[in-house]
């Protein structure tokens, strides 16, 4: 009998917390939303599920979950603590992105520069908040809305709260198109949003395959910090436009990306143990998110029409809004903001280049960041 | 400037709770480092596009010096080629034939 009652004793049912509770009922909502309302659901059910199964109560002299030395999630859970997932999530961006908008056009280049301004801003107000440097650094870098981006830059700077960063990084990228709208039509003239760009030119496939190397050279050269980001985004794509690495490319942007993908969502989301993640850090680290998204958005649309004082050709603000990375959302956004306003004026491929600017910018910025920091 | 958690501990949590002060943004160099930070993102990017402009320009020169180098030197400004546009000129001229057709039979 006192078997059966040792056994009792060790079940998760018997250990569990109210705070282990609330975690899973988190966890259910994020796949709940990401089902039913189409949230990010690539991340967003393997961050769920990892929540719901972090937060089932193990058995301490059992190594289970991710912070037990020894155990399966620990070691997937290596490729988080070590930086090592987010390069390769970007080599398989860099085989999935067209740069070639962004090529047509280099001026919109700044948009996605603009938009980082999210970043810093976050970082004086978590500051403020009682921060760290380091911690406010990482907090900041949310602001890039690059959840690797994001990840890698605390997994360095502040790994005990890389599971309250990522998950508000991702949370607010599947909110990009409930968070952006408002900002983006508070800060524009109807007549703004009425502008007709020019559409773009045509890039040859030169341009395509020398544009990785340069982009390397300058964006790593600039910023060392960023080179594992950046250097595996540009070989992504070079993979990609050489086409000759047909093979290589398929497989960085579809089953490479897909399995590092699963394993990094559930191991961030099974480190958001109740105990680590309900304090009133992880609901200041929410509420500044929120903040560098906003200021994200503001800083790219404010910079266009900055732009539009020096340009002959107009720039449509909306399109500064996709500077903050969030590929493709926050493209999306400015598209289907522009159609509200002229159903026949499509900004969507004007916006991919701040768009995918912004993913080198917040990169260059989180290498800028781990480099003031670390020296 | 250091990541030292230790130190920071110091600083900012030395009672368990972190302090909410102005005096953290100081401290911790937070105008010093956005004034830095914006400015090599804006740097790094400018000379990007700064780059990305001369691309297209290198490459006419070197197709100039060096013809056929380049297997589609198409460099200079045209409009990007959408699918779209094929299938509208495809139902432009399926509507032309229909319309054509309708007058000859009527004359």
């Amino acid at each position: 009998m006192d078997i059966l009652f040792n056994f009792l004793q060790t079940t998760g049912f018997s250990q569990m917390s109210l705070g282990n509770v609330v975690m899973i009922a988190i966890g259910i909502s994020f796949m709940v939303l990401a089902i039913t309302k189409d949230y990010e659901p690539l991340l967003l059910v393997p961050i769920g599920f990892g929540i719901v199964l972090g937060n089932i109560p193990g058995i301490a002299s059992m190594p289970l979950g991710v912070y037990d030395q020894g155990s399966v999630f620990y070691y997937i859970y290596f490729g988080v603590k070590q930086g090592i997932f987010p390069p390769l999530i970007f080599l398989g961006i860099g085989a999935m992105t067209d740069f070639s908008y962004m090529l047509s056009s280099p001026k919109l280049i700044l948009l996605g520069a603009a938009a980082q301004i999210g970043i810093f801003i976050t970082l004086i107000g978590a500051l403020y908040l009682g921060f760290t440097p380091a911690e406010a650094a990482s907090i900041g870098i949310i602001g890039g809305a690059d959840g690797p981006t994001a990840i890698f830059l605390s997994s360095k700077l502040a790994p005990h709260l890389l599971g309250s960063i990522a998950i508000a990084a991702y949370s607010y990228m599947a909110l990009v198109p409930v968070i952006q709208p408002p900002i983006m039509k508070l800060l524009t003239t109807k007549k703004e949003r009425l502008i007709r760009m020019r559409p773009p030119r045509h890039v040859s496939k030169a341009e395509k395959i020398i544009f990785p190397l340069v982009g390397l050279i300058i964006s790593a050269g600039i910023a060392p910090g960023a080179l594992s980001l950046v250097g595996m985004l540009f070989l992504g794509n070079i993979l990609k436009e050489s086409l000759v690495t047909e093979r290589l490319a398929n497989t960085a942007r579809n089953a490479l990306i897909d399995i590092v993908t699963i394993l990094l969502g559930v191991s961030v989301g099974a480190s958001t143990k109740a105990q680590v993640f309900l304090t009133s850090g992880s609901l200041k680290i929410f509420g500044l998110g929120a903040l560098s998204f906003a200021i994200a958005t503001a800083g790219g649309v404010l910079f266009a029409k900055l732009m539009n004082l020096f340009l002959k050709d107009k720039i449509n603000p909306l399109i500064g809004s996709a500077g903050v990375s969030a590929v493709p959302d926050s493209a999306r956004v400015s598209q289907m903001m522009g159609l509200k306003e002229d159903p026949e004026n499509h900004l969507l491929m004007h916006a991919m280049a701040p768009n995918v600017a912004g993913v080198i910018g917040s990169a260059i910025a989180a290498g800028v960041l781990w480099a003031v920091m670390v020296k | 400037m250091t990541c030292d958690k230790a130190e920071h501990k110091i600083l900012f949590y030395s009672k368990g709770e972190p302090m909410i002060s102005y005096q953290n943004v100081l401290d911790g160099r937070g105008f010093a480092l956005t004034f830095v930070g914006m400015a090599i993102v804006f740097l790094a990017l400018w000379v990007l596009t700064l780059s990305v402009s001369l691309i297209p320009k290198i490459l006419q020169r070197l197709e100039k010096q060096f013809p056929g180098l380049l297997s589609d030197g198409e460099t200079g400004y045209q409009p990007v080629r959408l699918e779209e546009d094929k299938v509208e000129l495809g139902f432009i001229a399926a509507i032309a034939y229909v319309l054509h057709h309708r007058r000859i039979s009527r004359s």
